[in-house]
């Protein structure tokens, strides 16, 4: 092996009193760049051959096979019946077998595919946008009426499926939420208690980081972790069952995975989304309390009757609202990525991270109409 | 790479042992050079576990196996890849690529020599297409467009993109319809004739089994029970392998098998 490696130089040889070509050494896949550079270099030298000795050749497969009958094709003057000689029996039922199904890959050229252009993608891209759109009301319509037709019977909607849920999505997702709140409480306490200072306005870091977590920061937080955590893992577990066939399998047996997979989901997330936000108001006072305490020196009970008198209820229930059309969001949005997953492990990854950009930007558009609605009703 | 022996896979006093439960116990086997053989037995008898030891894909508790006479305990990085490089697997659910289309699949051990470029391993792959049977449509769709006997094929195709001088078969005629079993039979034959490729493969198609195998090797109670050709297995006096062909189907199929 050693010494074919050293030889594989002179793989062909050309001897012009004998119009033959040498072949020698290795003829394997492993080699074929070395090769056909040869053999680019016997190409011109050359004008007629009657012969291929291939005695020398100490291995072949089917790439080195595939350049010897190039090689026979191409030779400028050779017979196309032209045989290479000396191959050893196993070689030459390899050879005589190759040789006779490539005979097959001539007769059938390879399809190229054209590269869409840009017009060509941009009307994909619209169509795909229409269509996402409508089966969003579609998947909305199914969910409602598959909702009231289990409410009529609701021994039959998966329970386990819905306590399951509220457990993962949830109780688990308790510590991210309520550390991310505490964050975002603190910076923002931060930021303001240095401009407040200077104007003397010292207390009404109050007024404003009460306002900013309970209606916004707190809802929009909450929501971007969830869309992050559970509108991925609907989306890739409901995708992997449908490339698994589980989806069918539920079919068949007269359950629909509407019912089963998903109202449930979507009724979890529902219940929990509040939950969370209370939680996620929490912390974010909490952070907001402790740095205007340190920062500004205003005493706990100072802020907590504060928030009270000026901050008011009005301002949580505003938050508060925001809730189910988050949770609807969350929850549709990964379940229809899920559920749009083609056969293949590739697509389930690309539905996925599909499942959080679709859930996050639906997120921020959605509090976005909710600031609009409420500045015309003036609340 | 250079055959060190002419007995592919020799293994000796293999064991495995998963917690309290003793898959292999002290198994030896070996294959040669051109055989077909067949691994049968009971379910949860290590057929799976046997293939997977060999293959490298998990470690056995104790024992030695050595292919093409290299202890693949104590082998090079180097000699690793060589090793591997020679060995073709069709898994039982296939395991093509579902990203990729199929000459992309076939195209893709290739990539990993390095060194080939794309003209010559696209014209080698559809070569490759065609010596296990399929038309040359097939190559640019994906294996989700396959109908089940030509994922296999489209498997096999891949398993033999490196020339391999063994392929293992996981169940290969599992899911097929008798017609494309059949066809598989034939293209297992088929391989080893023009292409003098080791099969070595773990099977219930008591069809296959009459019709392709060298050797039937029959695993029971972590050893090899019996070991040799169907219609010694058939003779076999251990209960087990007894109980195993004494099955209604196993049965019919002798009468018929008899009947040829």
């Amino acid at each position: 092996m050693e010494e074919a490696l050293i030889d594989q130089s002179q793989a062909m040889r050309y001897i012009v009193d004998s119009n033959t070509i040498y072949c020698r050494g290795d003829w394997t896949l492993q080699n074929i760049k070395q090769l056909k550079s040869s053999f680019k270099e016997l190409d011109s030298s050359y004008e007629k051959v009657t012969a291929i000795d291939a005695v020398g050749i100490s291995s072949l497969d089917s790439a080195g096979i595939l350049l010897l009958l190039r090689m026979v094709s191409s030779c400028p003057g050779v017979d196309l019946s032209l045989q290479p000689l000396g191959l050893t029996s196993e070689f030459q039922i390899l050879f005589d077998y190759v040789q006779q199904e490539d005979k097959k890959s001539k007769l059938q050229p390879f399809v190229v595919h054209k590269e869409p252009n840009a017009i060509y993608r941009l009307g994909v891209n619209v169509v795909t946008c229409y269509l996402s759109i409508v089966s969003f009301i579609c998947f909305l319509g199914e969910l409602f009426s598959e909702f009231f037709a289990i409410a009529a019977k609701p021994a039959l909607l998966a329970w386990d499926c819905i306590f399951e849920s509220i457990d993962s999505v949830g109780l688990r997702a308790l510590p991210i939420v309520g550390l991310m709140s505490f964050l975002i409480g603190v910076v923002l306490a931060y930021q303001l208690s240095e401009q407040l200072r200077s104007y003397g306005a010292d207390i009404f870091v109050v007024d404003i980081t009460g306002v900013a977590i309970l209606r916004e920061f707190a809802p929009l937080i909450t929501a971007i972790v969830m869309a992050g955590r559970t509108s991925t893992s609907f989306a890739a577990l409901i995708g992997t069952m449908k490339v698994n066939e589980e989806l069918d399998a539920l079919s068949t047996m007269g359950v629909t995975p509407m019912s089963q997979l998903i109202l449930p989901r979507v009724i979890a997330v529902i219940i929990i989304m509040p939950l969370l936000i209370v939680w996620a108001d929490i912390f974010g006072i909490l952070g907001s309390m402790i740095m205007s305490h340190a920062l500004l020196k205003i005493p706990f009970p100072v802020f907590i009757s504060r928030l009270h008198s000026s901050v008011g209820y009005m301002q949580y229930i505003l938050g508060m609202i925001k809730a189910p059309a988050f949770a609807l969001i969350i929850a549709g949005v990964g379940c229809i990525q899920g559920l749009s997953v083609e056969y293949s492990a590739d697509s389930v990854g690309k539905k996925t991270t599909k499942a959080a950009v679709q859930a996050i930007f639906l997120v921020i558009i959605i509090d976005a109409l909710f600031s609009i609605v409420f500045s015309i009703l003036d609340l | 790479m250079q055959l060190k022996s002419e007995t592919l896979i020799d293994i000796k006093g293999l064991c495995n042992k998963f917690g309290d439960n003793l898959v292999h116990d002290n198994l030896d086997l070996s294959v040669s050079s051109r055989e077909i053989v067949a691994i049968i037995g009971g379910s949860g008898c290590g057929k799976t576990t046997l293939l997977r030891s060999v293959l490298m894909l998990q470690a056995p508790t104790s024992g030695s196996i050595k292919l093409f006479g290299y202890d693949i305990d104590q082998v090079t990085s180097s000699q690793l890849k060589s090793i591997q490089h020679n060995l073709g697997v069709m898994f039982q659910s296939c395991a093509l690529f579902s990203s990729l289309t199929i000459i992309e699949n076939i195209m893709f051990p290739m990539d990993h020599l390095g060194a080939v470029d794309l003209e010559s391993k696209r014209k080698l792959a559809l070569l490759k297409l065609f010596l296990s049977g399929l038309a040359p449509e097939v190559a640019d769709l994906y294996p989700s467009e396959l109908s089940g006997g030509m994922k296999k094929r489209a498997a096999m195709a891949r398993a033999i993109a490196l020339d391999p001088k063994m392929i293992f078969l996981d169940e290969p005629t599992a899911g097929l319809d008798p017609v494309s079993a059949n066809e598989l039979d034939l293209l297992v034959l088929h391989l080893r004739r023009s292409l003098g490729i080791t099969f070595v493969m773990v099977t219930h198609d008591l069809d296959t089994l009459w019709k392709v195998p060298d050797r039937v090797i029959f695993l029971g109670n972590g050893v090899v029970l019996a070991d040799g050709s169907m219609e010694e297995l058939m003779a076999c006096s251990n209960p087990m392998v007894q109980d195993y062909f004494s099955g209604d189907r196993a049965q019919q199929r002798q009468k018929i098998g008899h009947g040829e």
